[in-house]
């Protein structure tokens, strides 16, 4: 019953979300996880989500750039399983710290690198974050639509994805190297984390006719698929296939609607946005009429799929939620009482378990170099050289 | 030395919708056999041609009622030599198709089983139906995108789903990396809900004293300097965070005077000036072309972007370099175009098989490989067991 992980050392260098949220992910599975910074600490610290994306990590702050610095990163290196970085290519090799050195310090290394845009072509060395990803790959229009001014998303989609994906990419390359015996490199970007977060939208085929909207389609533009203002809040129906949409139909009382030639073939099909509009302001009136928990009793005695609309602190309080284990409580020594996420997945054999609070900067340097073969004297000689 | 990661895995994907359909595409893309089974009817989703193919690539497809006794029996033998199976089945389903993890297990005791349901294993909501959209909106995603007093938004890409695709995949990987060292399979489960979550990880903690969430300021962004701006003939995204950003931001617009100006001075302020600020950007961009600008910003080192639809990146050249776009014949659409290598692996690179099966297309080869007989095969089309 021991986490599926367990043994593994990770070294986590990376900044930003996707890196660290990706190395957490594994070091919620059992890995063990040094999270090397520099002095000034992970960019990222002063959010709140960094309490969650560090949990569990042990913290050595280091002077990234001293010449002295690389001899204790290689050590690391010597004994880690896998490495995560997110320099920009050339500050890879800059800091020595590229693959081609480290595969040669020690084969069976698997080395994640969590770039922006990915490591060639010529957005390469491109400053930027998870807004400008977003917006380069697609995400920010696509959720205006086609015809549409692009809309600004709140959650840093690409980093999310990016995070996914590496941690899938590591474990994929651990379970190789059981049978090779090898590490190697694996590459996810916040591009390609933000294309994998819209694999059905980044489709193309002359076959293919993309939907252009005239109007704004923010809570949706499928009439029996959207969002709807109740008399006091509001509901998300989705009545994803026709068995649901006849249903619908019935409860409500109108039959007619679904007799209706505009309205044939809803949910998905109805062709014409004037007919489209013309069914969900029809819902619209309908709905307005009452409100929310009346529907919601209404359509679930029904099993017309549709769910409130509620905020992240009422979710955490969610009867499914607890039950999940999804919300749990971590004691941070400076943030006092946190709720934060849970474990997403479960092996059952091999559950995963988190360990600990984030570290505070720098908190196991000296634990860490001691472990590394470093004497006392050494340490405090790096702790007056400014190294650590 | 194996030439793909997942070279010699057989998956059986039991389910479909995007969790379990991009799932299974995950791993087929790292180099496993994936079997997308299907009713006769068909992935429900098959209607959304384009985003079908993004959800089901590299797959085989055989389309099967497990309703009846010839489709279990299908279904076990194709068990006997599978090494993962994924489902995504609305709650009672798997028992009734004999697809559940005691009889799979049973069958296959090395079998790794990957469930993703709507809410979870057992609990009070496990009846429910689950659309990616209601745990949007029980999540709070939705009203966080609408923002404090505005209505909610439905998040056109399904962020429930595509995150609980990435996590089943890489729970599989684990998976797989456990029997590998010990030769023994196991049952790993998330679900939607989890996932809604896990997509919303640095947003879902709370402690006392916590500072507030940035509000957005409007549709187009946070504050002033992390936003959307209209220009001439296009969209750009500004995406200045780092305080030495600030004044060469000015300087690349020509606005050097706002570097000495004390609404903006420190990041407080301008967090406070943000609509008065935003103001005079809009103005400023909307001067010009956003090519203009982007070559200003970008020659100056300010992060920003140009804001593209997912249609208009097929053939940008940072995609093309590096593998993110994908060609194929697809029997029902032609040739499509698609994502690429999400994950690239320098020894074992993956592989990009081919495009989304038709319903039932090698339905004939996979019965065979099991080895039925032509006229088994006929016989169990002409009662409608497969087709």
């Amino acid at each position: 019953m021991e986490p599926v992980l367990e043994g593994l050392v990770l070294v986590d260098l990376s900044t930003g979300i996707a890196g660290p949220y990706a190395a957490m992910l594994l070091t919620d599975m059992g890995t063990e996880c040094i999270k090397v910074e520099s002095r000034e600490g992970d960019q990222k610290r002063n959010l709140p989500g960094s309490l969650v994306w560090n949990r569990g990590k042990r913290s050595l702050a280091l002077n990234l750039e001293a010449e002295e610095t690389r001899e204790i990163l290689y050590r690391l290196v010597e004994k880690a399983d896998v490495v995560i970085q997110s320099f920009s290519p050339q500050h890879a090799k800059f800091l020595r710290f590229d693959y081609e050195l480290l595969s040669r310090l020690n084969s069976r290394l698997i080395y994640c690198v969590v770039s922006l845009f990915g490591e060639s072509g010529p957005l390469s060395e491109k400053p930027g974050n998870d807004g400008v990803a977003s917006a380069l790959a697609g995400i920010m229009a696509g959720q205006g639509g086609l015809g549409q001014p692009p809309v600004f998303v709140t959650l840093p989609l690409a980093s999310y994805g990016a995070a996914f994906l590496a941690a899938y990419g590591i474990t994929a390359a651990l379970y190789v190297r059981e049978k090779s015996g090898k590490g190697q490199k694996v590459e996810v970007s916040l591009l390609s984390g933000a294309l994998a977060m819209q694999s059905g939208l980044f489709v193309s085929a002359e076959t293919i006719i993309p939907m252009v909207n005239s109007r704004s389609i923010q809570q949706g533009y499928i009439p029996a698929y959207r969002l709807y203002e109740c008399q006091d809040e509001w509901i998300f129906l989705a009545c994803g296939n026709q068995t649901f949409w006849n249903k619908l139909c019935i409860v409500l009382g109108r039959e007619d609607l679904a007799a209706d030639p505009r309205f044939e073939n809803s949910p998905w099909g109805i062709v014409e946005e004037e007919h489209r509009y013309a069914l969900t302001s029809i819902l619209a009136d309908i709905l307005r009429q009452k409100p929310r928990d009346y529907w919601l009793k209404l359509f679930e005695t029904a099993d017309i799929p549709c769910a409130p609309v509620s905020r992240r602190e009422e979710f955490m309080e969610d009867p499914q939620v607890r039950h999940n284990q999804m919300i749990v409580e971590i004691d941070d020594p400076r943030a006092g009482k946190t709720r934060q996420m849970g474990i997403p997945v479960t092996l059952v054999d091999n559950p995963g378990q988190i360990k600990g609070s984030a570290p505070r900067l720098g908190e196991h340097s000296q634990d860490v170099l001691r472990e590394l073969g470093y004497s006392d004297k050494k340490i405090s000689q790096f702790s007056e050289n400014g190294i650590i | 030395m194996t030439e793909h990661a997942f070279d010699n895995i057989k998956v059986i994907e039991l389910g479909g919708y995007i969790v379990g359909g991009l799932c299974a595409s995950l791993l087929a893309d790292l180099g496993a056999e994936v079997i997308k089974i299907e009713s006769l009817q068909g992935d429900n989703l098959r209607g959304l041609l384009g985003s079908f193919q993004g959800w089901n690539r590299g797959k085989r497809g055989l389309a099967v009622n497990l309703n009846t006794e010839e489709g279990k029996t299908i279904l076990h033998r194709l068990v006997k030599q599978s090494d993962v199976l994924v489902q995504n089945l609305r709650h009672g389903v798997s028992e009734r198709w004999g697809a559940d993890y005691a009889t799979i297990s049973n069958i296959k005791p090395q079998i790794i089983y990957c469930s993703m349901p709507g809410y979870g294993q057992n609990g009070p909501y496990i009846e429910k139906p689950a659309f990616d959209p209601l745990l949007q909106a029980r999540s709070g995603a939705m009203a966080a995108q609408g923002g404090p007093g505005r209505p909610p938004v439905y998040y056109r890409i399904a962020i429930c789903d595509y995150a609980g695709a990435m996590l089943g995949a890489h729970g599989v990987a684990m998976a797989l990396y456990h029997r590998a060292r010990t030769g023994k399979g196991q049952h790993l489960h998330s679900a939607l809900l989890n996932a809604a979550i896990a997509v919303q990880s640095g947003e879902f903690v709370s402690y006392a004293g916590k500072p507030e969430d940035d509000p957005r300021m409007d549709e187009w962004g946070i504050n002033a300097t992390y936003r959307l701006y209209k220009t001439l003939d296009d969209w750009l995204f500004l995406g200045c965070t780092e305080e030495s950003s600030w004044p060469v931001l000015c300087r690349a617009l020509g606005k050097e005077e706002l570097v000495s100006d004390p609404s903006f001075e420190s990041p407080a302020k301008r967090q406070q000036n943000s609509a008065k600020l935003t103001q005079i950007l809009e103005t400023v961009f909307a001067g010009s072309f956003s090519q203009h600008w982007l070559d200003r910003l970008e020659g100056a080192g300010v992060p920003c972007a140009a804001v593209h639809h997912p249609q208009d990146l097929f053939n940008h050249p940072q995609l093309v370099e590096n593998d993110l776009v994908a060609e194929h014949n697809s029997t029902d659409l032609g040739v499509v175009k698609q994502m690429g290598m999400v994950v690239k692996l320098s020894e074992t690179p993956g592989k990009l098989w081919r495009a989304a099966p038709g319903l039932g297309q090698h339905t004939d080869e996979i019965l065979s490989e099991l080895d039925y007989s032509n006229e088994q095969i006929q016989e169990l089309r002409r009662k409608r067991v497969v087709a």
